[in-house]
């Protein structure tokens, strides 16, 4: 009597946990088999060209920053140059950290160097680490007539007749700083795209281990695995039960014929 | 066996060790790096004298002058020069590969006294940074060809960066004999 309550429990539940295990355990088999020809299928040389899964990756190399200096925009793209709008200027190491318009001169600060511009686009003088500039650098502003730039939460002052970047900007300075900017669509086609990452093969994988959707999503993989595991197990439980009963069965009705 | 073990430690320790230090100069050798500051460089080449900095002004026409003299003139516009007496010396930025290279040359004489990498951005022919190469360099002047008087020996697997070394020298040399008069 209890051997057949325990069966019929085992049977609800796993009829149950079937039914919610059924749709995940058909995505693991469908990416899996898909992942198994992912070469002959051309899945890892095809990109996914969607920004919001971009984004949702943690891919900001799309969102170019960028700082507008009157009508012009001074962003840095992917092959690491600064541009002036369309037009190239030249390589500056490190991410664009921000921009500023002095007199006739325009000012590009990147983590490890600062470009000095003309207002037409042309190089005047790249300035690194060797030329005495604190770095990295996280940010160039304005303070009177003076430019400043920021290395850590220190701003110095920047004397760029000298290229002397040894003093410290007094306390109580009153900075002003560009906000960054979204690049015109018009700017961003004409500048180098970054590089495409995100194979179909990638998103196949990550959606097989749940990693699209991050941590809770591979908690989530987790937790169908040890469902199918349990669906696996009250299976061969029920089997085994249904074994041992079907053998007293036989058992008891050859008793009875003696 | 507690001495065999002692040993095998030893070993492993010292493994370890070596490993690290391998690590470490494959780490220092593809980063990028800043080796020598400008006011390290100016004292190496003019000692305790107090050099002039100058500023000069590549324009379109110098520019021109300089790539029919030596093949090559800087994208920048301004280049910065110390000068004490006769001796100057030039902070030029040439890319090699991908990156730039900060080069110091110091000139006395018409002929070059010194030669030593500021910064190395790329990740291979770091070689370039060492006097085994840069000391080449000294006491050559420039040809009437444009090139540099005497040979210079390449470093296999830096070739672009030798290139670029040699390139900057040569338009050191062009650059002094113009603010020389």
């Amino acid at each position: 009597m209890r051997r057949r309550r325990l069966v019929g429990l085992l049977w609800r539940w796993h009829r149950r946990l079937g039914v919610v295990a059924a749709v995940f355990a058909l995505l693991l088999a469908v990416t899996g088999i898909v992942l198994n020809h992912s070469s002959e299928l051309g899945l890892d040389r095809r990109f996914v060209d969607w920004p919001w899964l971009h984004s949702a990756y943690g891919d900001s190399s799309a969102d170019l920053p960028a700082f507008q200096l009157g009508r012009h925009w001074l962003s840095r793209a992917a092959n690491g140059r600064v541009y002036l709008d369309t037009r190239e200027v030249a390589p500056c190491g490190g991410k664009l950290v921000g921009a500023l318009q002095s007199a006739d001169l325009l000012y590009a600060a990147c983590a490890e160097e600062l470009l000095v511009i003309t207002a037409g686009g042309e190089l005047v003088e790249s300035l690194g680490g060797s030329a005495g500039l604190p770095l990295p650098l996280t940010g160039i502003g304005r303070a009177g007539s003076e430019v400043v730039l920021q290395a850590g939460d220190s701003w110095w002052l920047a004397d760029l007749e000298l290229a002397d970047f040894s003093a410290r900007a007094p306390g109580g300075l009153v900075i002003s700083q560009l906000s960054p900017g979204r690049l015109p669509e018009s700017v961003r086609n004409a500048i180098p795209a970054p590089d495409a990452w995100l194979s179909w093969e990638r998103l196949l994988l990550d959606v097989h281990s749940g990693r699209v959707l991050g941590r809770l999503g591979v908690i989530w993989v987790d937790l169908v695995g040890v469902l199918l595991a349990c669906l696996a197990t009250s299976g061969i439980g029920m089997w085994w039960l249904h074994r041992r009963r079907s053998a007293s069965g036989r058992i008891n009705s050859t008793k009875s014929f003696e | 066996m507690p001495g065999l073990r002692d040993r095998s430690y030893r070993l492993s320790a010292r493994r370890c060790c070596g490993l690290a230090a391998i690590l470490w100069m494959a780490a220092s050798a593809v980063h990028a790096e800043d080796y020598l500051g400008r006011d390290d460089f100016l004292k190496l080449v003019f000692g305790d004298g107090q050099p002039v900095q100058h500023t000069l002004w590549l324009s379109a026409e110098k520019k021109a002058a300089a790539k029919a003299a030596v093949g090559w003139a800087p994208a920048a516009l301004r280049l910065r020069y110390w000068q004490a007496g006769t001796r100057t010396a030039w902070i030029i930025e040439d890319i090699g590969k991908e990156k730039p290279i900060t080069l110091g040359v110091a000139i006395a004489g018409q002929h070059i006294e010194r030669v030593e990498v500021l910064a190395f951005r790329e990740s291979r022919g770091w070689e370039i940074r060492y006097p085994f190469f840069t000391g080449q360099f000294n006491g050559l002047g420039l040809a009437a060809d444009g090139y540099l008087s005497g040979p210079v020996d390449g470093i296999t697997g830096a070739t672009l960066s030798v290139r670029a070394v040699d390139r900057m020298a040569r338009l050191a040399l062009w650059l002094d004999t113009q603010v020389q008069g």
